[in-house]
């Protein structure tokens, strides 16, 4: 700790005062100050001291004034109430009203004394540490560096996420894979008025559907077998913060009906409770599908969908970014630098343009898996084409060169869209040009044909 | 331990000061210096039967009495804070005693320091 941990005593019996300072001063990071009487002390509290000792039986006015009195200037400041004798219902008293502990002055007071302030040292030092990291997170989830690009698109992303950030509208975004929703969320959280809060994602698609009610409100000991202790939810542990519910899309429709509850009522009820917990949580979701055709299937509530709408931001896919590309890319070339300590590599004009070239199926995320391998290939200070390789994961199976019958072919093609639309089969018979008929037809010469 | 020739048992102030002979003095000296006073004090206020002023100085004085380790003074002194505190007239022979018992304490410090001193 850089700092001195400055303590206060206040105490008008002289024998007793020079004790609890030779105490307090054995630890040569303290640095204590003095006090006879508790208005000397009052007019020295705006140095904000870490610690205020305070007698309990001043000569001039009641402790209890005293402590107000530090209590209303600053609730932050931890005071130390101690007494000559030991009087229960007086600590119990001064602990309700906010003071840190109670001590009697006996043969305990110089470890207890010494117990406190190291607690409230390694307080403080969490403290420094808290404020450091929130300053991190500030820094990182600033709109202007976080989030790269000025393309067109991204232009009108960054003013929706500004309108965001000035009210607790709820915030649904959308769009492909590897876009960076979870980033415009935190971007969104962390320069809002919930800042201070927590940020908790939870992703609905990775939580197996027996588990999401737990996982989302959380239960009471016993409430189902393996429910061995009490357990808070996400909502609960979001409160006063921000929680981002994505995958929204996936959540199946019992839960739907809970999660409105929740934003009807704001408050939620654990599993296995019967006590209902008021909650002020700022909610963004998030889904690749698109939920108003899912609303139209009956597949997600109607209702809900118009309570999460909220306002809607649309990420665009990274080929429809135009230079952003690049841009992300140099972000990228200088994050992996910095992170493996080599210095940063520029790009050859023809390696910019086949990164300019490609679609990006994975988006941003693809695209910083690419350059990472690329940091790696690359023999010389810049980055040659031939060490950019795209190895497109979603790759379909019409690109699949298999030597196999057209038929299979045509089955891998159906099957790809039926998977992609959810066997939406107004969408999938739109897009290749069939009839419904034909698709339904194919549907089951797949069945008879043993695909699956 | 507190005998009947020595008044005062500084097990404790050895104890919490890791025998820090220096502070340990000066913390006697302080004792010596102020008790005298304190306890006329206190029997001034017992026999005009002010029994906040009992109250207060009586519960001032039982830390750092204890904390010398006398054990006689520190029960006389918690009577009186206990009559005080119940709104008791406090005892005239408690007072009494706890005059002669403080005197004794005084005596006896006085003593150690000046042999103190002599080492």
């Amino acid at each position: 700790m850089p700092d001195k941990f400055n303590v206060y005593i206040v105490e008008d019996d002289e024998w007793y005062l020079k004790m609890l300072t030779y105490h307090v001063e054995l630890d040569p990071d303290n640095e204590v100050m003095v006090f006879t009487s508790g208005s000397e002390m009052l007019k020295n509290l705006y140095k904000k001291p870490n610690l205020i000792t305070l007698d309990y039986s001043l000569g001039e006015v009641n402790a209890d004034e005293i402590f107000e009195k530090i209590i209303d200037f600053d609730p932050e400041i931890p005071v130390v109430i101690i007494s000559g004798q030991e009087n229960i219902s007086t600590a119990v008293e001064m602990l309700k009203k906010g003071a840190y502990d109670y001590i009697v002055k006996n043969e305990d007071t110089k470890s207890r004394l010494w117990n406190i302030i190291k607690n409230l040292k390694a307080r403080v030092n969490l403290k420094t540490e808290l404020t450091q990291l929130r300053e991190e997170v500030k820094q990182k989830y600033d709109f202007s560096t976080s989030l790269i690009g000025d393309s067109k698109p991204m232009k009108a992303v960054f003013k929706l996420m500004e309108k965001a950030t000035k009210t607790n509208i709820t915030v649904s975004i959308t769009g492909e894979t590897g876009t960076g929703k979870e980033m415009v969320a935190k971007g969104i959280h962390y320069n809002s008025a919930q800042k201070k809060g927590p940020f908790v994602a939870v992703n609905m698609s990775a939580i197996p559907s027996e588990l999401i009610e737990s996982e989302l409100f959380g239960h009471e000991k016993g409430s189902f077998t393996g429910a061995t202790s009490q357990r808070i939810g996400k909502f609960e542990e979001a409160n006063g913060g921000t929680i981002f519910l994505d995958e929204i899309g996936d959540l199946d429709l019992s839960l739907q009906a809970k999660i409105l509850r929740v934003l009807q009522e704001k408050e939620i009820t654990r599993v296995g409770g019967n006590k209902s917990k008021s909650i002020g949580v700022r909610i963004i979701v998030a889904t690749h599908k698109n939920l108003t055709e899912e609303v139209q299937y009956k597949r997600f509530r109607e209702d809900l969908y118009y309570r999460l709408l909220g306002l809607p931001i649309h990420l665009p896919p990274l080929k429809n970014r135009g230079n952003d590309i690049i841009k992300l890319a140099v972000f990228f070339i200088d994050e992996f630098a910095k992170e493996n300590k080599i210095n940063p590599l520029s790009m050859s004009s023809a390696a910019v343009e086949k990164l300019l070239s490609y679609n990006y199926p994975g988006n941003v995320r693809e695209l910083k898996a690419i350059i990472d391998l690329s940091m790696v290939m690359a023999d010389e200070k810049q980055i040659m084409p031939g060490d950019i390789i795209f190895n497109p994961v979603r790759s379909h199976p019409m690109l699949i060169i298999d030597e196999k019958p057209l038929r299979s072919y045509t089955f891998d093609i159906l099957k790809f869209y039926l998977d992609k639309y959810n066997n939406n089969i107004n969408r999938v018979s739109e897009i290749l040009e069939l009839g419904k008929s034909t698709i339904y037809r194919m549907i089951k010469e797949m069945e008879n044909n043993g695909v699956e | 331990m507190e005998s009947n020739s020595q008044p005062f048992d500084l097990s404790l102030l050895v104890k919490q000061s890791n025998n820090d002979r220096e502070f340990i003095r000066s913390m006697l000296e302080l004792f010596v210096s102020r008790m005298a006073e304190m306890v006329k004090n206190l029997e001034i206020a017992c026999n005009k039967n002010n029994l906040k002023i009992a109250y207060s100085l009586s519960h001032k004085m039982i830390p750092s009495v204890e904390m010398i380790g006398s054990k006689r003074l520190s029960a006389l002194l918690k009577q009186v804070n206990l009559q005080a505190n119940q709104g008791e007239t406090i005892n005239q022979d408690v007072v009494k005693k706890i005059i002669s018992e403080s005197e004794q304490v005084i005596n006896a410090l006085a003593l150690w320091l000046e042999q103190e001193d002599s080492l």
